[in-house]
């Protein structure tokens, strides 16, 4: 899954990114990926996306450079795009304990099915939080996803945003505390410390999550790859190399 | 300022024209505009200046001008007469022709002057501060709906207002919002704001035919508004462009460090509504080739500019580097004035 980092299937994979960095271009990358390279006899693929944030249009636009045809998809039942807000907005006066997120789940778990090989995108969960909804259920809906993914040997991955001051260690909280031990991997994209270039657009860290068994190369902050944004995707490459861009 | 021509946008025939916001350089931060459905939040964080607000008056100066149909919310009929306009006999500014009086070194007299920042182009009219807008232009737009003016409640009640007329249009409509968290809004808390924001873009979504530029009162325009730092990262991430304009006047250090600039200008992110490059990165002027320039906001008294900020010559603040623009006939001219004065001793 996402050339190339070469992780496994069946993973939660927790994407964090900073205002500098956002990290669209890897759910677009994993989407266009997963729906694009289904080998003729293995099991069908599937893709379900959790948008917060996102409009479909942007998604279908992103697709087509890629040549993929999302509405096509949608009509064969391989791609399914939840609008998280259109059915449950935000709530006014829940209490903690309210499951106000039980609709989507119960969506999802619809559309999930054991046979095939789904991937699951859910964008922007600190949104959610910012908003107004309880974290308790932002977290205990995510644990619930999680079991179910588990259940239906599907790929999780989960975007959250991290506020940095320039000058200081990520701020965490709750939200992503609690998102970071059920991950298998988490994978960061961080700006360049340096300041902003027109050469290179950020950097990606890969880091291992709590209780995983080592099987991926993990790419620690220091030796992080780089990579430039183009209009369709991103070009990976070693600090100081690629001599295209640099 | 970098020496890569770059190409002009050119729009795509599936995308619509962006809205100018009235003055030519935001417009090339932007990558050309605010593009349709996209919402632009700027913060200024400086209690005693009202650069956001400045730059929603164009706003809807640009709109009033080119006929758009424009929605101000949380804002009375006289805060829209205090915007600004174009000069009434709009005369090309003739140059004072300094090449021949100051002398510089041969081998750089076929470079041209050094710039800070792009023309003005032609699809914004160059508004001058010292012009208000003329009483009829304003009544007329309100008599036609042209200009419609939304009170600032509730925020939900604001959205489903909004809602019902972009439901309704199919025009180009731009919504501006000058001060948002104003007292007129009531007691908004940060959650309330990011709500409304995200809110907004997701009907701008739903209707593109309509853009949303939004400024943030200075006492919820700090970085450490709501739960500690990282406020503007927030409001980034609910909007799809969001600036901060921070004020010299707070910090004497600087204002000293950078005579010709009156703000900071700190681009947080840009609006990309089609694409994972923002168009900015592309195509702007002013942040150079590799989108690194700092950039500064300089307010004079016609006009507001955005341009690359730089350290001031050396040689001090109060050295003029060229020389008076005014010629030999008007220095006479006013001389000549003051000679019949009855109060000449």
């Amino acid at each position: 899954m996402i050339s190339p980092f070469d992780l496994p299937q069946g993973i939660l994979l927790l994407v964090t990114d900073q205002l500098a960095s956002p990290a669209d271009f890897v759910l677009h990358r994993s989407l266009i990926e997963h729906l694009k390279n289904a080998k003729p006899n293995a099991k069908k693929r599937k893709a379900i996306v959790l948008s917060v944030s996102e409009h479909l249009a942007r998604w279908k636009a992103t697709a087509a450079k890629s040549n993929v045809n999302l509405e096509q998809k949608t009509a064969s039942g391989s791609f399914v795009f939840i609008d998280v807000l259109e059915r449950v907005p935000p709530p006014d006066n829940a209490l903690p304990g309210d499951p106000v997120l039980r609709p989507i789940l119960d969506a999802v778990v619809s559309v999930l099915d054991e046979s095939e090989d789904t991937l699951v995108i859910v964008d922007d969960l600190a949104v959610l939080e910012w908003i107004g909804f309880a974290l308790l259920d932002i977290t205990r809906f995510c644990r619930a996803l999680h079991a179910t993914c588990r259940k239906a040997r599907a790929t999780l991955l989960i975007r959250q945003h991290v506020m940095t001051p320039p000058t200081a260690e990520p701020l965490l909280d709750d939200l992503f505390r609690h998102l970071f031990q059920m991950s298998s991997y988490h994978m960061e994209i961080l700006p360049l410390s340096s300041g902003r270039s027109g050469a290179v657009s950020g950097q990606v860290a890969l880091h291992l999550g709590p209780g995983m068994p080592h099987e991926v190369k993990l790419l620690p902050r220091s030796s992080a790859l780089q990579y430039k944004l183009t209009d369709g995707g991103a070009v990976f490459f070693e600090r100081g190399t690629e001599a295209g861009i640099l | 300022m970098s020496f890569t021509r770059k190409s002009k946008p050119a729009s795509s025939s599936t995308q619509a024209a962006p809205f100018s916001t009235g003055l030519s350089s935001l417009d090339d931060l932007l990558g050309g505009g605010i593009p349709p459905s996209c919402s632009v939040v700027y913060t200024a964080p400086d209690l005693h200046s009202e650069y956001g607000v400045l730059l929603q008056k164009y706003f809807v100066a640009q709109g009033l001008a080119t006929g758009e149909k424009i929605y101000v919310v949380g804002s009375t009929a006289e805060w829209v007469n205090e915007c600004m306009w174009t000069p009434p006999n709009a005369t090309t500014v003739e140059e004072a022709d300094e090449a021949d009086k100051l002398k510089i070194a041969w081998r750089y007299e076929s470079m041209k002057q050094f710039e800070t920042t792009v023309a003005s182009s032609s699809s914004s009219r160059t508004f001058d501060l010292t012009v208000r807008i003329p009483p009829a232009v304003v009544s007329d737009a309100l008599a036609k709906h042209q200009l419609v003016l939304v009170d600032a409640e509730a925020p939900a009640r604001v959205l489903s207002r909004l809602k019902d007329v972009l439901a309704t249009n199919t025009v180009p409509v731009r919504i501006c919002i000058p001060s948002l968290g104003g007292p007129q809004w009531g007691d908004l808390g940060p959650q309330d704001i990011l709500r409304f924001l995200h809110r907004l873009r997701a009907l701008l979504r739903q209707y593109p035919q309509a853009c949303a530029s939004t400024s943030l009162v200075a006492t919820v325009s700090g970085d450490s508004y709501g739960n500690g730092p990282g406020w503007h990262q927030r409001v980034g991430w609910v909007a799809d462009g969001s600036m901060t304009l921070s004020a010299f006047s707070a910090n004497p250090a600087l204002a000293a460090a950078f005579p010709s600039a009156h703000a900071l200008v700190r681009l947080h992110n840009l609006p990309s509504p089609h694409s994972l490059v923002p168009a900015s990165d592309r195509f702007s002027v002013i942040r150079g080739a590799s989108g690194e320039n700092n950039i500064s906001l300089k307010c004079t008294r016609k006009r507001v500019v955005f341009e690359t900020m730089h350290l001031g010559v050396e040689g001090g603040v109060g050295e003029r580097r060229t020389e008076a623009t005014v010629t030999k006939k008007k220095a006479e001219k006013r001389v000549a004035r003051f000679e019949g004065d009855a109060y000449d001793f």
